[in-house]
């Protein structure tokens, strides 16, 4: 009932940042139910797999989606998961801790500084034969983009799998700029577009960890039920509060769970020695 | 536009049938844990170290990746997109093989 809870919080938070619930799961697991960080990773792309399909269903029914795009980067990301999810089971769990730690704190100051000002590139120009199109429901106009770098955009997709793979994470925060700012995709489509991605890359950390017997079957129903109800209440929520104060308050949570994460990892270490 | 409406339909339409499926299974797995009579019956055929019910959820769970990639690349290869159905195939082997390890 107590992982239920802290999964339903998990999934809340996560979808009213935008983040995913493996960002909030992970560090409760470990922190408040001194599990294993190797064991909440592996429960944590089970809550991935659930946001990212949950997600995937209203920004496809919305046609935000592009899956064109999802299939090309699909094979970086997979790779770097892969990578990632390997190179887990080596690391020791103090220094995947701190590692942990790091992740959170640039995702949380990156949030802080991007609510503070405008980043993200809507100036999207399109002047290539193979033109894309969604339409945007805030302006109320049909939105025309082109996919720029494809190469290059797929190259560097394969960081954001590490980091998915490695850490249990979505990865959204690494293949959502990727996509905006290298590869002139708007940020709704890049969202969209990276949600859906996280679904395989998941799932790849997911079978690893499976594979090593570092997956709680006992944890999967009730962070399943706790992530899904948590992401729908979160949606919800989301439409009616102020985004620039919940981003203030929550950056200040992550920053304070990042820095737990570190003292966690250094104390394990210190004891070690 | 309609090829990708098509595609976009029916992807939509797998991971939501699946998703359905396994939050449903899911609620029942809990309530037949909180009534303690799991022990009784799901208990008695294991596969894989789980029981019969949460063996179902994560198979299940795992297969909504699996099918809009299924999926994709047959609309893919049907549209002659050769790169996309290409690169969903790859992604697809790399699942399978990972999948095989366990088996």
């Amino acid at each position: 009932m107590y992982i239920l809870s802290t999964s339903f919080i998990a999934g809340i938070i996560g979808s009213l940042l935008g983040l995913g619930g493996g960002i909030i799961l992970v560090p409760a697991l470990t922190i408040l139910f001194d599990l294993p960080i190797h064991q909440a990773i592996g429960v944590s792309f089970i809550g991935v797999l659930v946001n990212s399909s949950s997600s995937s269903i209203v920004y496809i029914k919305n046609r935000i989606t592009d899956l064109r795009l999802s299939s090309i980067l699909e094979l970086g990301a997979v790779t770097g998961s892969i990578i990632g999810a390997y190179a887990a089971l080596q690391i020791d769990s103090s220094i995947l801790s701190v590692i942990f730690g790091i992740v959170l704190g640039y995702i949380a100051i990156n949030m802080y500084v991007k609510s503070r000002k405008n980043l993200e590139n809507n100036n999207i120009e399109s002047k290539s034969n193979d033109e894309r199109k969604y339409f945007d429901e805030s302006t109320n106009e049909i939105i025309t983009y082109s996919v720029k770098r494809e190469k290059e955009g797929t190259i560097i997709s394969v960081i954001g799998g590490i980091f998915s793979g490695l850490l249990g994470l979505g990865g959204g925060a690494i293949f959502v700029p990727i996509m905006n700012r290298i590869m002139n995709i708007p940020i709704k489509v890049a969202i969209a577009t990276s949600s859906f991605m996280i679904g395989v890359t998941s799932l790849v950390g997911a079978l690893i960890f499976f594979n090593n017997g570092l997956i709680d079957v006992t944890l999967v129903s009730p962070i399943i039920l706790g992530i899904f109800f948590g992401a729908q209440i979160g949606s919800r929520i989301n439409k009616v509060i102020d985004k620039q104060i919940l981003t203030n308050i929550f950056c200040i949570v992550l920053i304070y769970i990042a820095l737990r994460m570190i003292i966690n990892g250094l104390e394990i270490e210190v004891l070690n020695l | 536009m309609n090829k990708n409406n098509k595609l976009e339909n029916l992807t939509l339409t797998v991971i939501k049938t699946i998703l359905i499926l396994v939050i449903a299974l899911t609620i029942i797995s809990v309530i037949l844990e909180i009534s303690f009579s799991q022990d009784i019956w799901l208990d008695s055929l294991r596969i894989a170290g789980m029981n019969l019910l949460d063996f179902v959820i994560i198979f299940l769970l795992f297969m909504i990746p699996v099918s809009r990639l299924s999926i994709m690349i047959r609309e893919f290869s049907r549209s002659k997109n050769h790169i996309n159905a290409v690169s969903e195939v790859v992604v697809l082997g790399i699942i399978l093989v990972l999948v095989a390890r366990i088996i």
